[in-house]
C-alpha cells in the first residue's frame, strides 16, 4: 500500500530534503505533498488523502502549533499522524503537543533511515 | 541544568551539524583567517529562559555548498545559488536548536525564532563577531572560514 503524505515547512530546502529522504527511504511512497506554512497545509488536507503529516512549529502566517491545534479540533483530520519536525527542544512545547495527539518527533539533521524508522513506527508500515 | 557557553562549545556543536547535514568537515581556526569571499550572515533569536540571538557567518561559496549538499545537486547547479542564503538560515536552525539544548539542557524554556540571513561586508561581520558574548572560528578542509557567535 503506498502512503501519501505532506511536508510542512516554509523553507523550501527542509521540504526538499524531507520529499528526498522519503523517496529514498524505500518505502512505499504514493504523493507526497507540500505546504509552506499550516494554513496552506490545511487547504491541502481539505482536499487530498494524505496518510501522515510531517511538520516544522516555527512558521509564518499559520505555525505548526496552530496548525496542529486545528487538526485536533476537526473531526475529519484529528486521526492524521503528525510528526514534528523540530529544532527547538522547549519540553513544555513538545509536553502540548504530546497533548494534542502528536505521534513523534524528528530532529534536523535528518536521514532516510531515520525518516523510515519513524513512518515504520507510526503507520505500522 | 545549564552549562556555560564558550568557544569549544560552540564549535562542537557547528562541526557536527555540518558534518552530519552536509558532509562538510570543520576544524578550530584562528581569528587571523581571512574571508576569501563576500559575507552570508545568519541570525536567529532565541527567547524565553535566556534572552539573545545567534549568528553563523560563511562566505559565498560555503552557502552555495551547504545547499547543494542538503538537496544532493551540484555546487555550480543554478538552484545551489538561488537557494543558498536559505541553506544557512537552515544550518543555523539546526545549531541553534542544539546550542539551546546543550547550554539550558532538555528541559529548557526557549523558543527559537525564525533564521534572517543576508549579504554583509566583511568588516560588518567582523564587528559583529569582535562584539560578540562569545564567539568562535571554523575552517573547512579548504581553509575557508566559518564564524559562529552569541550576541
Amino acid at each position: 500500500m503506498a502512503y501519501n503524505f505532506l511536508v510542512v515547512d516554509d523553507s523550501a530546502i527542509i521540504r526538499s530534503v524531507v520529499t528526498k529522504c522519503l523517496t529514498m527511504s524505500g518505502l512505499d511512497i504514493g504523493e507526497i505533498f507540500e505546504a509552506s506554512n499550516g494554513r496552506v497545509a490545511l487547504d491541502v488536507l481539505d482536499g487530498a488523502w494524505v496518510d501522515m503529516v510531517f511538520a516544522d512549529l516555527n512558521m509564518p502566517e499559520m505555525d505548526g502549533r496552530e496548525m496542529i491545534q486545528e487538526m485536533a479540533d476537526n473531526k475529519m483530520l484529528d486521526n492524521i499522524p503528525v510528526v514534528v519536525i523540530k529544532s527547538e527542544r522547549n519540553e513544555e512545547v513538545l509536553a502540548w503537543l504530546t497533548s494534542l495527539g502528536v505521534r513523534e518527533y524528528i530532529s534536523k539533521p535528518f536521514k532516510p533511515e531515520k525518516m523510515k524508522n519513524v513512518v515504520e513506527r507510526v503507520l505500522g508500515a | 541544568m545549564t552549562n556555560t557557553v564558550d568557544s569549544e562549545m560552540l564549535t562542537e556543536i557547528v562541526s557536527e551539524v555540518l558534518e552530519e547535514a552536509a558532509f562538510i568537515f570543520t576544524e578550530t581556526a584562528d581569528e587571523t583567517l581571512n574571508w576569501n569571499d563576500d559575507v552570508v550572515e545568519s541570525t536567529i533569536t532565541y527567547e524565553g529562559q535566556e534572552n539573545g540571538k545567534l549568528s553563523l557567518a560563511v562566505d559565498n561559496e560555503m552557502a552555495r555548498n551547504f545547499a547543494a549538499n542538503l538537496l544532493g545537486i551540484e555546487p555550480d547547479d543554478p538552484a545551489a545559488a538561488s537557494r543558498s542564503e536559505e541553506a544557512v538560515s537552515e544550518m543555523l536552525n539546526i545549531v541553534c536548536g542544539i546550542f539551546v539544548e546543550r547550554w539550558l539542557g532538555k528541559t529548557n524554556h526557549c523558543r527559537l525564532g525564525i533564521p534572517s540571513t543576508k549579504a554583509i561586508s566583511i568588516d560588518e561581520e567582523l564587528s559583529h563577531f569582535r562584539s560578540a558574548k562569545c564567539n568562535a572560528v571554523l575552517e573547512d578542509e579548504e581553509g575557508k572560514r566559518i564564524d559562529i557567535y552569541v550576541r
